[in-house]
C-alpha cells in the first residue's frame, strides 16, 4: 500500500467459511467504502471452505486479496493467522454474512485515532434491516460473561449516537492495532468461538489500552445460523468453559479465588436449573427419605456447566501459563477496570428467578472481593475552573489551600484553566485550555484520585470513565444562583438555560463517588438532590450509614497563620480616605443577589453628619471578565451612588484587591459588611467575605439568613439587620463605629472562631477519602433494572394464562411439568431470600 | 368562605397516631381561622368537632372525587396520591404535606431483606414521592432542615425553576413549614406507678425515661454505658425504658439479636439490669402514659449517626416537651437541634459520646430543682408551638388559593 503516509493502512478481514451466499453482499458493500483505496485492502480469509467461497470471490471480486487456510480453525485462530500476515497499522474484523455502510471504516479509525491508548474500535451493529440492535455497547458481569446492551431493540437512526470506552467490542465487526492485538496475544486459540472478544477487550484494558464504541461506524447484520444447525450443547459448553477461563485469567491473585468459587456455584446452580430436576427430591429431612423416586430424564443442557468445569480440567496447564503471561504484562488493577464498568457487574446471565435469588443470596453473604478497593492515592489531581494567579475569587482560592494543605499528605498537582501565573513550592500547577480534554488527559492519567467543581464534568466528560475515583465539589448551590443570574433573559431561553443546567447536574450528581460541599445546610439541600438521582440508597447507605462516605462537609477554610498588615493601602491612601477615617469594608465582589444599594443609602444618610464614615467596595465584578461578566448591579450601584452624592467622597469603588494585599485592606478597615437581598440562594450560600472578616477579626454587619452571618450573630460578632432596612443598617452602623474597643473586645471570639476554619482542619474529609479512596459502592446497581422484580415467581393472577400458554404448547404434560416448577421456585425463592437454607 | 378539604391516610379517631392526631388538629385550627373545613378520613371515626365536617373517604375514588370538586382547596398527606392518583390531575389547588423522607426511613427498616429487593424498594419508595413532588402545587414540611432536603428533591425534579422563581424567590410560596404543635391539654398525674412503686426504684431516686420503642437505628447502649459510668457517683439514678414489649430471652443463634435485646444483655453484663436499667414491658395504657412522664426527672433519646436521623421529630421528643421533662438526649437529629438546643431544653450530646452522656446526666441530677428549673423555657416553647401558629403557612395559602406557577395551563 503507498499514498498519503498520514493516513493509517487497514486490512479488512473477512472470515469465511462456507458462506458463499453472503458473500457478494459483504465484498460489494466493502467495495464503496469511502475510505482512500490505497490505503487499505480487502482480504477474504477463507476457513477451508468447501462450498467453493474461493472461486468465486476470485471470479466476482478479483481485487480481493485471499488468505486461505487448510481447515476450519475457528474465529481465533483464523483472524490471528491471517493478522499475521498483514503489514498494515490496522487490521479489521468482519462476519461475512454482513455489510457495511461507506463510512464504517473512515468512522472506525477515527474512533481510534484521538489517544494512543485508544487501539481498539467497536462498529455499531444492526439487523439485516437496520430495524433492531444487535451490538451498541457492551456489558460484563464479574463471572466473564459478556452481554451485549439492548440486543433485539427497535432501532432508529440517532439511537446510541454517544461515543464511548468499552470492555470489550463484538468480535463480528471491529477494528484494532495490529501489533498491538499480536503483542497481546490476539484472540484465544483455545475458545475456538464465542467471548474470545470479551477475553481480548478485557486484557487489552488490564494492558493499558483501550476500547472504544464508534457509533457512526455501522454493520448490518444477516444472521446465517450457523450454530443454530448445532446443537445447543456445544454453544452452552463453550459459553460456561471461556467464562471460566476469561476469569482465569484475568482477575489478580487477590481477586481469583474468591471470585472462581462464586463463579463455579453459579455455573453449578445453573446446571440445577435447567436440569428440571426438583430440589427438595435431594434432601434428607427427619421425615425419613423423600417418597418418590422420579425416573429422571435429563436435559443434556443441563450438562453443559459441568461439562465446562471438566474440559477446564483438561486444559489447566495451558490456561495457567496464559495467566501467568497476562498477569506479567499487567498495568491496571482489577479495581481500575471494574471502577469503569461497574454497571455490568452485578448483572446475572441467566433470569430464571432461583438463579438470580442464588446470586443475590451469594452476593449477599459473600460480598465481591477488593475489588471496588482503590490503592491509596499517592497522587491528588485538583481541577480547578477559574484562574489561578496573583489575583484569585474564591473558587481559586479554595483550590490553591486545599491544594497546599493535601500537598502535605500526598504529591498533588493543581491544574487551571490557561497559564496559572502563580507558583507554589508545595505542588505542581499546571494550565490547561477550557474546552481541551486533550490537554489535561496527561495530568489525569498520572494521577490517583481527582478533584474538581462538579460542574466541569461538563466540560471534561471523560473524567466520568477514567476509572479512578472522583470527588465532586459542590461548594455552591450554583442552580439557584443562576435562577438570579439568568434572570433578566427572556423566559424561553431561561428555561432552556435552566434545563440545561439542571440536568448537567443531576448527571454529576448520578457520577461522583464522594461529594463535599460548603455547610450542613447544603448537604441536606444536596441529600435530596442525590436522593432524585438514586445516590441514597441500600449500597452507599451500608457503605456509611451516616451518608458521610457519600457527602461530607468542606467549608471555605482560613489560613493558619494570622493576617499581616504588610502596607498602609486605605487610610491616608486612598484618594478621599483619611488618616483618622472610619472605614466601612465591603469585602469581595458585587454579584447579582447582594444589595450594595441599601448600604449606599444608609452611607448618604449618614454622610451629612459623620464626614469621617466612609464605604469602600473592595470588589466589582469578577476581575477577569471571561469568568464572569460584571453584573447590571455594579452598574446599579455606582449610578445610585452617583445620584445621591456620596461617590468618591463617601462611597469608593476599588478595583480587583491582589489576592496577597487584601489583608491589609481588612485589617485597617473598622467593619465589615455583607448585605443580600432575600432569596433562596441566601439560604445555602457561603459568605467567603465573612470568613475574611472572622479572619481579620473585623465585627460586621450582616442581613439575616445565610449560614456564616448566622454564625456571627450567635457567636456575638456581628449585628443582624432586616433585608432592605435602610434604618437597621444606618443604626448598627453609627453604634458599632463608635465603640472604639469593639475590635479588641471581640478578638477572643474571632480567635476561637478562626480556629475552627483553618483550612487545615477543614479540608480533613478529602483527606481522609485520599488515604483509603474508594469508588461509588452503588455503581454496580445503576443499570440493574430492579424495577421488576426479578427474584419474584411470577404473580399468581398471570398464572391461567400462562397454565393455558403450555397447555397448548406441550398437552398436559407440559403444564404438569411447568406447575412444579412454579411451586419449587416459590420455595427456592423464599428459602433464599430468608437466608434459612439447608 | 373558602373551603378547605383535608385528606388523611391515617386514621383518626379517639385513640391514633402521630399523622392522625397532626390531620386532626389542622383540620381544627384551620376552622378555628374561620375556614369552612372538610376532614377526609379512611376510617368512620368517633370524634366530632364543631368547626369541622368529618368525612370517611375509605380510600374510594369516587366518593373522594365529589368531596374534592366540592372543595376549593384541599391539603393531603403525600400517601394519599398514591393509593389515588388521580387526585393529581385534579384542577384545584392542592397542598401536600411531606412530612418524612421515607426514601431514607425504609434504609433502615429493610436492612434485612435481599440487597436486590432492597434496591428494588428504594426505586419505588423514590418514585412514589417524586410522583407527590411533581403534582403538588403548594407543599409544607414539618421543619427547616426538612425544608431544604425538600428543596433539594424539588430541585433535581425541576420544580425549582424559573416559573416558581419568578413568583418567590424564597419559594416560600412553594414549600413552606407546618411543625408538629403541642396539644392544649396538660398532662395529669393521677397515681404513681413508678417512683416508690416499681421494685428497685425508690422515691427519691433520679429517673431517666426513655420513652419509646427501641429501634434499630436507636442506641440505647452508649447510653446503658453511661449509667453504668454514672451509678458509680450516683447511686439514686436510675434508666426505665418503657417500650413495646418484645420477646426476650429466646436468644435465637441464627437470628441477629435485635437492638431491644442487646440493651437488655449489655445492661445484665455490667451488672445494672433489674438495679439501675429497667425495662417496662408490655404497652403502657394510653391514659397512664402523662404518669410516667410526669414521674421521671429526665428524657433520654440516644441514637446512632444515621442519615435518616438528620430530618427526623421523633415524637418522644415531643412527649417529654409536653411532659416539660428536661432532656439528654443526641444530637444532629432535626428535633434536638431545632428544639432542644435552641430552646435550651437539656443536654445534646453528639451521637455515640458515652463520655459526654454521663457529664450531661450526671450535670443534670446535681441540678436542685431540675424541673422548675426549666419550666419557664418549656413554656416559651409551648407558647411558640400550638396549631393555631403551626398552620399559618396552610391558613395564608387558603386565602388566596392558587395552581403553582408551573402547573398553570
Amino acid at each position: 500500500m503507498n499514498g498519503d503516509d498520514s493516513i493509517p493502512t487497514v486490512s479488512v478481514l473477512v472470515l469465511n467459511c462456507n458462506d458463499k451466499p453472503y458473500l457478494s453482499a459483504c465484498l460489494a458493500s466493502l467495495h464503496e467504502l469511502d475510505y482512500p483505496r490505497d490505503r487499505h485492502e480487502i482480504a477474504l480469509v477463507d476457513n477451508g471452505s468447501t462450498d467453493g467461497s474461493i472461486e468465486h470471490v476470485r471470479e466476482r471480486f478479483p481485487t480481493v486479496r485471499i488468505i486461505a487456510h487448510p481447515q476450519n480453525y475457528g474465529f481465533s485462530r483464523g483472524n490471528n493467522l491471517a493478522a499475521q500476515q498483514c503489514d498494515s497499522q490496522y487490521v479489521v474484523f468482519l462476519n461475512s454474512d454482513t455489510r457495511v455502510e461507506p463510512a464504517w471504516l473512515s468512522e472506525l479509525v477515527r474512533a481510534v485515532s484521538s489517544d494512543e491508548k485508544t487501539v481498539c474500535a467497536g462498529s455499531k451493529i444492526l439487523s439485516r434491516d437496520g430495524k433492531t440492535v444487535d451490538f451498541v455497547g457492551s456489558r460484563l458481569n464479574f463471572y466473564g460473561h459478556g452481554l451485549s446492551i439492548d440486543y433485539g431493540a427497535a432501532y432508529k437512526p440517532g439511537d446510541y449516537d454517544h461515543e464511548r470506552l468499552l470492555p470489550f467490542a463484538c468480535g463480528g465487526s471491529m477494528l484494532i492495532d495490529r501489533e498491538v492485538f499480536l503483542s497481546v496475544g490476539g484472540f484465544d486459540e483455545d475458545y475456538f468461538a464465542y467471548f474470545e472478544d470479551v477475553d481480548l477487550g478485557w486484557r487489552l484494558w488490564l494492558m493499558g489500552y483501550q476500547t472504544v464504541f464508534a457509533p457512526r461506524a455501522i454493520t448490518y447484520h444477516h444472521h446465517h445460523g450457523h450454530w443454530r444447525k448445532r446443537p445447543d450443547i456445544h454453544r452452552l459448553t463453550l459459553l460456561e468453559r471461556n467464562a471460566l477461563c476469561t476469569i482465569i485469567k484475568n482477575y489478580g491473585d487477590e481477586n481469583l479465588d474468591r471470585i472462581l468459587s462464586l463463579a463455579l456455584m453459579l455455573a453449578v446452580e445453573r446446571a440445577v436449573v435447567d436440569s428440571e430436576l426438583n430440589p427438595d427430591e435431594f434432601r434428607y429431612d427427619f421425615q425419613g427419605l423423600s417418597a418418590r423416586r422420579t425416573r429422571a430424564n435429563l436435559p443434556k443442557a443441563a450438562f453443559c456447566p459441568l461439562m465446562a468445569v471438566d474440559q477446564l480440567i483438561d486444559g489447566l496447564p495451558r490456561l495457567l501459563e496464559k495467566r501467568r503471561q497476562i498477569q506479567a504484562m499487567r498495568r491496571q488493577s482489577d479495581g481500575e477496570f471494574w471502577a469503569r464498568f461497574a454497571e455490568g457487574m452485578l448483572l446475572p446471565n441467566r433470569t430464571e428467578p432461583p438463579f438470580v435469588a442464588a446470586q443475590s443470596a451469594l452476593l449477599r453473604n459473600w460480598p465481591l472481593p477488593g475489588v471496588f478497593e482503590q490503592r491509596a492515592c499517592s497522587s491528588l489531581l485538583i481541577i480547578c475552573h477559574d484562574t489561578i494567579g496573583q489575583k484569585m475569587a474564591g473558587p481559586a482560592i479554595r483550590y490553591w489551600e486545599l491544594a497546599r494543605v493535601l500537598s502535605q499528605h500526598f504529591e498533588v498537582t493543581l491544574a487551571a484553566p490557561g497559564t496559572p501565573a502563580r507558583e507554589s513550592a508545595d505542588f505542581q500547577v499546571c494550565g490547561y485550555r477550557r474546552m481541551d480534554p486533550d490537554s489535561i488527559a496527561p495530568l489525569i492519567e498520572r494521577s490517583d484520585v481527582i478533584l474538581t467543581f462538579a460542574y466541569m464534568l461538563n466540560e471534561l466528560p471523560i473524567l466520568e470513565n477514567v476509572g479512578k475515583p472522583l470527588i465532586l465539589d459542590l461548594y455552591d448551590p450554583y442552580v439557584l444562583e443562576n435562577l438570579e443570574t439568568f434572570g433578566a433573559l427572556p423566559d424561553r431561553e431561561q428555561n432552556e438555560k435552566h434545563e440545561a443546567f439542571l440536568a448537567a447536574l443531576n448527571h454529576q450528581l448520578a457520577v461522583g463517588d464522594f461529594f463535599v460541599c460548603a455547610s450542613e445546610r447544603q448537604r441536606h439541600f444536596w441529600l435530596g438532590m442525590l436522593a432524585v438521582n438514586q445516590r441514597i440508597n441500600p449500597s452507599t447507605y451500608d457503605h456509611d450509614k451516616s451518608m458521610r462516605k457519600l457527602i461530607d462537609v468542606v467549608p471555605f477554610g482560613l489560613p493558619s497563620r494570622p493576617p499581616r498588615h504588610r502596607k498602609q493601602v486605605l487610610k491616608g491612601k486612598w484618594p478621599g480616605i483619611a488618616e483618622t477615617d472610619k472605614v466601612i469594608l465591603w469585602g469581595g465582589g458585587i454579584w447579582e443577589w447582594f444589595d450594595p444599594l441599601t448600604l449606599i443609602r444608609a452611607i448618604a444618610e449618614i454622610a451629612p453628619r459623620r464626614p469621617d464614615v466612609k464605604l469602600f467596595f473592595m470588589g466589582k465584578g469578577h476581575f477577569d471578565p471571561s469568568v464572569a461578566p460584571e453584573t447590571d448591579m455594579v452598574g446599579r450601584a455606582i449610578r445610585l451612588a452617583k445620584e445621591l452624592g456620596v461617590l468618591d467622597s463617601a462611597v469608593f469603588f476599588g478595583d480587583w484587591v491582589p489576592y496577597d494585599e487584601r489583608e491589609s485592606y481588612l485589617l485597617e478597615a473598622d467593619l465589615g459588611v455583607s448585605l443580600h437581598f432575600e432569596h433562596l440562594e441566601t439560604r445555602f450560600s457561603f459568605r467567603t467575605r465573612l470568613l475574611d472578616y472572622i479572619w481579620a477579626g473585623l465585627p460586621a454587619v450582616v442581613t439575616e439568613g445565610d449560614n456564616l452571618g448566622d454564625l456571627l450573630v450567635r457567636e456575638g460578632l456581628g449585628r443582624r439587620v432586616r433585608c432592605e432596612d435602610v434604618d437597621a443598617v444606618t443604626e448598627a452602623i453609627v453604634e458599632m463605629l463608635d465603640d472604639p474597643n469593639l475590635r479588641q473586645e471581640l478578638a477572643p471570639g474571632f480567635a476561637s472562631l478562626a480556629e475552627r476554619f483553618r483550612w487545615e482542619r477543614v479540608a480533613q474529609p478529602i483527606v481522609e477519602f485520599c488515604q483509603q479512596p474508594w469508588t461509588a459502592p452503588d455503581r454496580p446497581w445503576l443499570d440493574v433494572d430492579v424495577t421488576q422484580p426479578a427474584v419474584k415467581p411470577p404473580p399468581w393472577w398471570t398464572l391461567p394464562a400462562k397454565a393455558w400458554h403450555y397447555l397448548r404448547r406441550g398437552g398436559p404434560a407440559a403444564l404438569w411439568r411447568a406447575a412444579g416448577q412454579y411451586l419449587r421456585w416459590m420455595r427456592i425463592i423464599r428459602r433464599r431470600q430468608s437466608g434459612e437454607g439447608l | 368562605v373558602t373551603k378547605v378539604l383535608l385528606i388523611s391516610a391515617d386514621n383518626v379517631d379517639v385513640k391514633m397516631a402521630g399523622p392522625g392526631i397532626r390531620y386532626w388538629e389542622m383540620a381544627n385550627a384551620l376552622s378555628r381561622h374561620g375556614f369552612d373545613v372538610t376532614l377526609a378520613v379512611p376510617n368512620r371515626t368517633r370524634l366530632s368537632s364543631p368547626g369541622v365536617t368529618v368525612f370517611t373517604h375509605g380510600f374510594d375514588p369516587r366518593k373522594t372525587q365529589s368531596i374534592v370538586q366540592a372543595s376549593d382547596v384541599f391539603i393531603l398527606q403525600g400517601y394519599v396520591l398514591f393509593y389515588m392518583p388521580f387526585l393529581g390531575q385534579v384542577d384545584k389547588p392542592m397542598v401536600v404535606d411531606i412530612y418524612g423522607p421515607i426514601v431514607l426511613e425504609n434504609l433502615e427498616n429493610n436492612a434485612s431483606l435481599d440487597i436486590a429487593e432492597r434496591h428494588r424498594v428504594n426505586r419505588r419508595d423514590l418514585s412514589v414521592l417524586a410522583d407527590q413532588l411533581s403534582v403538588g402545587d403548594f407543599f409544607v414540611c414539618a421543619s427547616t432542615r426538612q425544608r431544604d432536603f425538600w428543596l433539594g428533591m424539588l430541585t433535581a425534579l425541576g420544580r425549582v425553576n424559573p416559573a416558581t422563581y419568578r413568583r418567590d424567590r424564597m419559594l416560600d410560596d412553594l414549600i413552606d413549614i407546618v411543625p408538629f404543635a403541642l396539644p392544649d391539654v396538660r398532662p395529669q398525674h393521677t397515681r404513681d406507678v413508678l417512683k416508690g412503686v416499681w421494685p428497685g426504684i425508690e422515691r427519691q431516686d433520679k429517673v431517666l425515661l426513655w420513652g419509646g420503642g427501641i429501634w434499630e437505628w436507636f442506641d440505647p447502649l452508649t447510653l446503658i454505658g453511661a449509667v453504668h459510668r454514672v451509678v458509680q457517683t450516683h447511686p439514686s439514678v436510675k434508666l426505665v425504658f418503657i417500650c413495646k414489649g418484645h420477646p426476650t430471652a429466646e436468644l435465637n443463634d441464627a437470628l441477629p439479636m435485635t437492638m431491644y435485646e442487646k440493651a437488655v444483655q449489655t445492661s445484665k453484663e455490667l451488672g445494672l439490669y433489674a438495679r439501675h436499667v429497667f425495662f417496662h414491658e408490655g404497652w403502657v395504657p394510653y391514659e397512664e402514659r402523662a404518669n410516667y412522664w410526669l414521674e421521671a426527672d429526665i428524657g433520654v433519646s440516644t441514637h446512632f449517626d444515621y442519615v435518616e436521623n438528620l430530618f427526623s421529630f421523633r415524637t418522644r421528643l415531643l412527649d417529654y416537651i409536653w411532659a416539660g421533662l428536661p432532656m439528654v438526649v443526641s444530637g444532629r437529629d432535626s428535633g434536638s437541634e431545632e428544639i432542644v438546643r435552641p430552646y435550651g431544653l437539656g443536654h445534646v450530646v453528639a451521637p455515640g459520646d458515652r463520655e459526654g452522656l454521663a457529664r450531661a446526666i450526671a450535670e443534670m441530677v446535681e441540678t436542685p430543682d431540675l424541673r422548675e428549673t426549666y419550666r419557664p423555657r418549656f413554656e416559651r416553647v409551648r407558647a411558640q408551638f400550638t396549631w393555631e401558629k403551626a398552620v399559618e403557612p396552610l391558613v395564608a395559602f387558603c386565602r388566596h388559593p392558587r395552581r403553582a406557577a408551573d402547573r398553570t395551563q
